[in-house]
C-alpha cells in the first residue's frame, strides 16, 4: 500500500500526509491510505489505477497472471502488482484521489471499503478520511488507536511508535516503557477496550490512553497519581526505591503502583489525568509528555 | 523436579534466557514486557535457590535488558534477593550490561547496584 511513494523511506515529518487508517464497523470494514508520490508519476499511477477498476474478477486474475509472467518488476515494486491485489482480495473498485501539495509532490489518497452488505453508494466516500485527515493535520498525530488493549493487541503497538520517534533511540525507549506501562495500567484496571492517542507538541511527544473502568477503580488511580505528582523528583526515586526494596510485600495485582512510579520518573512529573463518571463507571483518560 | 538448564529463545514480549550449571552460563537478554511476569521469572528464581543449595557455588548472573516493564522490574528483583539471600559474600554476582548510551539501562543497573549487597558490576557498552 506504501510502495508508491516519493522515497524508498517513508518517514513520518518529512512526509507529514502519510496517513493510514482501517476500521471495522458492524456494518464495513475499510481501509485507506494518504501517501506523497512525486507529480510526474501521478498520470501512471491514474491509469493504472483507473484500468484495474475497469476490469471484471476473472480479467483481473489473467492479469495478475500476466504481470506476474511477465516480471516486469520496477524498481517501485511489482508493476501494479499490489493494486491488482487489492481488487482481487477486496473484490471492490479503489476509490481514489490526487491532491497537489507542491509543485513537485501529490497526495495519493486511496480506500477501499468491504461492505457487509454488498456495495453501498452511501459508504462510497472519502468523508472519513477527510475527518482523520483533518484531524491528524490540526493535532500533529502520529498514531490514533481505539480498541482491544490487551497485551496482544499492545506489542505492535510498541513497535509502531518506535518507528515514529524520528531515530532518536533514547526517546523511542522512553516512550516505548511510558507507553507499555500505560498500556497494561489501563489493560489491568479497564475493560480491555480504549483509546490510544500519539501525538506531537512544541517537539514533544504526548502519550494519551483513555478507557472505562470501575469507578472505584478509577478513583483509587486517581488518588495514586495525585500523590505521585506532589512529589519531587528526589522523593520520587526514594518512593521507587523502597517499593524495590520491599519488593516481596508488593500487591501481585497492581504491584502497588511500581507501574504509575516509572511513568511518572521518566515523564519528569509531565503527566495529568482525569476521571470522568460514565453511566456508572468511569473515564479515565492518562496524559504523559515526553 | 526442575530442569537441568534453560535454553530459552526471546520472544516480542519476554528475553532470552540461558541458565546452564554445566556450561557455567547464566544469561537473561532482550526485552522483558509480560503483563503477568511472576509466570514467566518464578522458575527460574526457583531455579537458583535450588541451585544454591551447594554450597560454595560460583555463579555470576548477565542481564542485558534493552528494556523491561515494572512488573519484570518487581521480579528481577527478587531473583537478585533470592541470590543474594543464599549468597555468602563472594561467590555470586550480577553483571548488568546496557548499551553506553542507553542512560535508561544504566541509571537500572546502578540503582539495583545500590539496593543490593551482592556486587553488582554495571557494564556500559561500546558500540
Amino acid at each position: 500500500m506504501l510502495k508508491h511513494t516519493h522515497s524508498e523511506h517513508i518517514d513520518v515529518r518529512e512526509h507529514a500526509d502519510a496517513l493510514f487508517h482501517f476500521r471495522f464497523h458492524p456494518d464495513y470494514f475499510r481501509i485507506n491510505s494518504i501517501n506523497t508520490i512525486s507529480r510526474s508519476e501521478e498520470a501512471g499511477l491514474r491509469e493504472a489505477v483507473e484500468e484495474i477498476n475497469a476490469l471484471d474478477a476473472d480479467s483481473l486474475k489473467a492479469l495478475y497472471k500476466d504481470r506476474l509472467v511477465a516480471n516486469e518488476l520496477s524498481d517501485k515494486g511489482g508493476a501494479g502488482l499490489g493494486l491488482i491485489e487489492m481488487a482481487r482480495k477486496s473484490g471492490q473498485k479503489l476509490h481514489y484521489d490526487f491532491r497537489p501539495i507542491d509543485g513537485d509532490r501529490s497526495a495519493f489518497w486511496q480506500q477501499i471499503t468491504m461492505a457487509q452488505n454488498g456495495y453501498d453508494a452511501a459508504l462510497d466516500t472519502l468523508d472519513d478520511l477527510e475527518r482523520m485527515h483533518a484531524k491528524v493535520e490540526a493535532e500533529d498525530v502520529v498514531l490514533i488507536y481505539k480498541g482491544d488493549l490487551s497485551q496482544k493487541a499492545i506489542l505492535p503497538l510498541i513497535l509502531l511508535l518506535e518507528k515514529n520517534t524520528d531515530g532518536n533511540a533514547l526517546l523511542s525507549k522512553r516512550a516505548g516503557i511510558t507507553m507499555i506501562e500505560m498500556l497494561q495500567n489501563a489493560s489491568k484496571h479497564g475493560l480491555n477496550r480504549g483509546v490510544l492517542k500519539l501525538y506531537r507538541v512544541d517537539g514533544k511527544m504526548v502519550i494519551e490512553v483513555g478507557n472505562t473502568l470501575e469507578l472505584a477503580q478509577g478513583q483509587a488511580l486517581v488518588e495514586r497519581l495525585e500523590v505521585l505528582h506532589n512529589m519531587s523528583e528526589d522523593e520520587l526515586k526514594e518512593a521507587y526505591r523502597n517499593h524495590l526494596r520491599n519488593v516481596r510485600n508488593l500487591e501481585q495485582q497492581t504491584n502497588s503502583g511500581l507501574g504509575l512510579m516509572e511513568i511518572a520518573r521518566l515523564s519528569g512529573g509531565a503527566f495529568d489525568f482525569d476521571l470522568q463518571p460514565e453511566d456508572g463507571a468511569g473515564f479515565f483518560t492518562f496524559r504523559v509528555t515526553l | 523436579m526442575l530442569p537441568e538448564a534453560y535454553h530459552i529463545a526471546a520472544t516480542a514480549e519476554t528475553p532470552a534466557v540461558t541458565l546452564d550449571a554445566s556450561a557455567g552460563v547464566y544469561r537473561i537478554e532482550g526485552r522483558s514486557l509480560p503483563e503477568n511476569a511472576h509466570q514467566f521469572y518464578q522458575p527460574f528464581i526457583d531455579w537458583f535457590v535450588q541451585l544454591l543449595e551447594t554450597p560454595g557455588r560460583q555463579l555470576e548472573l548477565e542481564l542485558y535488558l534493552d528494556y523491561y516493564n515494572s512488573s519484570t522490574g518487581r521480579y528481577l528483583m527478587e531473583l537478585m534477593l533470592a541470590l543474594e539471600e543464599r549468597s555468602n559474600s563472594s561467590n555470586v554476582g550480577i553483571l548488568w550490561k546496557a548499551d553506553a548510551d542507553d542512560d535508561i539501562m544504566l541509571e537500572k543497573g546502578e540503582e539495583f547496584r545500590q539496593l543490593l549487597k551482592i556486587p553488582v558490576q554495571v557494564k556500559a557498552l561500546e558500540s
